[in-house]
């Protein structure tokens, strides 16, 4: 489940839980000053008071979630009373996830994905193009470093595995400018479909690649550790 | 002669929170005292109460006094209960050749610690703690006080912070916030000094261990991530210490350790006043009083010391690796190191600290005290006396649910900033199937068995429908203690669906509302009898005081006068005889108001005498 919605941040007024009066879609009443709680349109981008646009500086977002943090974070609700103190909490939990998940461009991407196509589908990871004839050896190199029983043999298995690694990261090295790419032409304009579609493909990748890192790392402390 | 009734001073000013530092060997209590976090010393001036429960058959002591008599009655005396706080009885197997009292649990359930012929949970035992450094706080503010911020380890799980909360409603407080000790103490250390950039906290306590990396910026404290051991600390050092005497000091005894719970006591102790007495480098002498009236006595060198506890030590230093590894940064980057708990007293620690990180750590506070100042402080920011400072803390173990195979499908990653939730849609897989079991646990590890168990919820009153039709909607929200809250409800009606909590290692609702009501009855009466003894010490003061005053006195007022005051006076005797303290108290204003005026002529006559003798000594000086 994501409290994502489909359609765009367009913004409509809701009512005040407390004084009844008319306000816009944001933390507090713009008139009593009470917490709100997040209206059906709120999603990570909107919590933050940013529209869909996935270039995103660091420091803005960082001085966005503190700024908020300290406008709605629990402990300012101390004494508040028990329905204002729930929706301050789920409030900062909402705007805790949305900055954790904006912060990190492959997160962001797949969130967007996610937001755009109003999907929970999982991404599943998938070997990148044009590693797919070394992906066969490479999963055969790890497996025999796993199964090696002799350490001085296994130590011999570990520099073209430490070869494979920095491939790897390597490749993620260069997700990542990818992954820059796109966003400058999603914010650019251009066609919804055909980005949503090679962010995929680009977060499948990574993920892939990700995996790899991980076991390769998995396995390798084992033998520093033995 | 005037006195003050025995009402005291009445509440005034905002209602206190105080910090408290529930440790696992020392607990320490502070307070915001005029935007300054103070410590709360005993009578003696000492800081520091040792969490050590006397459960004597004439009645319940707590600290030092305690801790004096751990020797004679090992039995009866519990230390470090924190270690075993929201744990299960297997995950305590190795701490039990080391312990002097009884400890049993039924299976999969609480631990529970047997003296005499009671049993004790843990959260009771703490409570015990808790509310002696409750009453501790009581004396110095001069007011009752309910409400506390209590620190736990940063790495304790969700069934350890729930405990210790337990403990503190069963102590009779409100604890508005669990706060991870590192955390506290950063916040202790960046109040004053204004410090901006990344940090490390390494807390090496008496039973625990935490590493947490913060950013600090513009007031805002934010940790980025948290890692450590909840059962790991100087405690395990005095273990092996006390494995390496053991088999010289049966020898020399003639009884085995395991078999004399006050022979383990006083190796214990022995190994304890060496190791501390180590920290001052050089050499320490062990020396053990033995059943048969000889003494132990052989000498612990800083190489043996160093070479037992460096095992130990080095398992600080993986939770740190990771640490750095999950805030994403290298040691390099750090701005500063500080250091809290006690065992980072070692030198050996605060090497091996420099070596890791790269650079000298901080010690300007106490590290004993630090935690609990820094209780103080968010006791201070909920209170909102403390103003521009925020924590925005981490939960420090990943959160899942388990799924088909007993695989545990992660719903919150480890080091997310809290309140954090995750939702989840449940459904049934048989047809007219009218509940959902979700079995919640937390750890980092692909199988629910290697995790821990939090607890098992039950969704009930589903409407029987076909297998995959009924859509309930799980909300799981941690909230900014670290505790887990679960709510339901139905996706397509909206009703909110009820959810049954069964805690696997902790206490139930109705348990802790239970023991909240048997401490609250002993409470009253432990209170009662203070204020009896309080009463009476007042009376018989008073008595003494109106005495003299009659004997001075007696020209001074008329004889009906004087016979009422008497009167009143054989009155107060006879309360302070008694038991009851309404009593005394009655008769107590009943001599004020008899002894006013008397009081008020002396007082008068005195001064006049002083003025006048003062002018014949002027007169005779010149």
């Amino acid at each position: 489940m994501s409290e994502a919605l489909p359609a765009s941040g367009e913004s409509t007024k809701s009512l005040c839980w407390d004084c009844g009066r008319e306000t816009e879609p944001g933390p507090f009443c713009g008139h009593c000053s009470k917490i709100q709680p997040a209206g059906p349109k709120t999603d990570f981008f909107s919590i933050l008071g940013l529209s869909r646009r996935l270039t995103i500086d660091g420091e803005d977002l960082e001085r966005r979630f503190y700024e908020l943090s300290r406008k709605v974070h629990p402990d300012f609700f101390q004494g508040a009373d028990p329905y204002e103190q729930q929706l301050s909490l789920e409030l900062s939990a909402t705007l805790n996830r949305a900055y954790r998940t904006l912060r990190e461009p492959f997160t962001r991407a797949e969130y967007l994905i996610k937001l755009v196509q109003g999907s929970d589908q999982e991404i599943a990871a998938a070997p990148p193009q044009e590693l797919l004839e070394e992906v066969f050896e490479f999963n055969e190199r790890l497996q025999d470093f796993r199964m090696e029983q002799d350490e001085e043999e296994q130590r011999n298995l570990a520099g073209p595995l430490e070869n494979d690694k920095s491939r790897f990261e390597e490749k993620e090295a260069a997700l990542r400018d990818d992954l820059n790419d796109l966003f400058s032409r999603w914010d650019a304009g251009e066609d919804t479909g055909v980005i949503v579609e090679e962010l995929r493909s680009l977060l499948a990748q990574r993920k892939y690649v990700q995996n790899a890192v991980n076991d390769i790392a998995e396995a390798m402390s084992c033998l520093t550790s033995a | 002669m005037p006195y003050v009734g025995l009402s005291g001073p009445g509440p005034s000013g905002p209602e206190s929170v105080i910090g408290i530092d529930l440790g696992t060997t020392k607990s320490v209590v502070a307070y915001m005292d005029g935007g300054e976090p103070q410590v709360i010393p005993d009578e003696e001036g000492d800081a520091i109460l040792p969490s050590v429960i006397g459960i004597a058959e004439d009645g319940i002591t707590v600290g030092d006094e305690a801790r004096r008599h751990s020797i004679e009655q090992a039995d009866r005396t519990i230390s470090s209960i924190k270690r075993f706080m929201g744990r299960s009885f297997a995950d305590i197997q190795d701490d039990l050749p080391f312990l002097p009292f009884e400890v049993s649990s039924a299976e999969g359930s609480i631990i529970r610690v047997r003296v005499g012929d009671q049993e004790y949970t843990p959260p009771e035992l703490s409570a015990l703690i808790l509310r002696k450094l409750k009453e501790r706080a009581e004396s110095r503010l001069g007011r009752g006080v309910k409400k506390a911020v209590i620190t736990v380890p940063a790495y304790f799980n969700d069934s350890q912070r729930q405990s210790t909360k337990d403990a503190g409603r069963i102590a009779g407080l409100e604890v508005l916030r669990i706060v991870n000790e590192p955390t506290a103490a950063s916040l202790a250390y960046g109040l004053n000094q204004k410090e901006q950039g990344l940090i490390a906290v390494y807390d090496f306590g008496g039973g625990t261990f935490d590493i947490s990396i913060l950013k600090l910026h513009e007031g805002i404290f934010e940790v980025l991530s948290t890692n450590g051991d909840s059962h790991l600390g100087g405690d395990d050092i005095d273990n092996v210490l006390i494995e390496h005497f053991r088999p010289a000091v049966e020898k020399a005894a003639g009884v085995r350790v395991s078999e004399n719970g006050s022979l383990l006591q006083s190796l214990k102790d022995a190994v304890e006043r060496a190791k501390i007495r180590m920290s001052g480098g050089g050499r320490a002498g062990v020396q053990v009083p033995l059943p048969n009236g000889d003494t132990f006595s052989e000498t612990l060198t800083l190489e043996t010391f160093e070479s037992l506890a460096a095992p130990v030590v080095d398992r600080t230093l993986p939770p740190c690796r990771q640490a750095l590894k999950d805030a994403g940064i290298s040691a390099l980057e750090l701005d500063e190191v500080i250091l809290v708990g006690g065992t980072t007293l070692i030198p050996m620690v605060r090497r091996k600290v420099e070596d890791l990180f790269g650079k000298a750590p901080h010690t300007e506070l106490n590290p004993r005290e630090v935690v609990a100042r820094g209780a103080a402080v968010q006791a201070g920011i909920l209170a909102g006396v403390v103003q521009e400072v925020l924590l925005l803390d981490v939960t420090p173990l990943s959160l899942g649910i388990e799924v088909m195979g007993g695989v545990t499908s992660v719903l919150i990653p480890r080091n997310s900033t809290i309140p954090t939730s995750a939702r989840e849609v449940f459904t049934t897989y048989v047809d007219g199937q009218v509940s959902v079991d979700i079995h919640v646990v937390q750890g980092e590890r692909e199988l629910v068995e290697d995790n821990r168990s939090l607890a098992r919820f039950q969704l009930k009153g589903i409407e029987p429908m076909p297998a995959g039709a009924p859509r309930i909607e799980v909300n799981f929200l941690i909230d900014a203690n670290g505790i887990l809250n679960v709510a339901a409800r139905d996706e397509k009606t909206g009703k909110v669906q009820s959810v049954e909590v069964k805690p696997s290692y902790g206490l139930t609702d109705e348990e802790v509302e239970q023991m909240i009501r048997e401490s609250f009855d002993f409470a009253e009466s432990d209170l009662n009898a203070r204020l009896l003894i309080e009463a009476n010490t007042e009376g018989e003061t008073v008595i003494r005081a109106t005495r003299k005053a009659l004997a001075q006195g007696a020209g001074l007022i008329a004889e009906g006068e004087k016979k009422d005051i008497e009167k009143a006076v054989e009155a107060l005797e006879d309360a302070v005889e008694g038991e009851e303290r309404e009593a005394i108290q009655t008769c107590l204003e009943r001599l004020d108001k008899a002894a006013q005026h008397l009081a008020e002529t002396l007082m008068d006559h005195t001064l006049k005498a002083a003025v006048k003798d003062r002018t014949l000594e002027e007169f005779l000086k010149e």
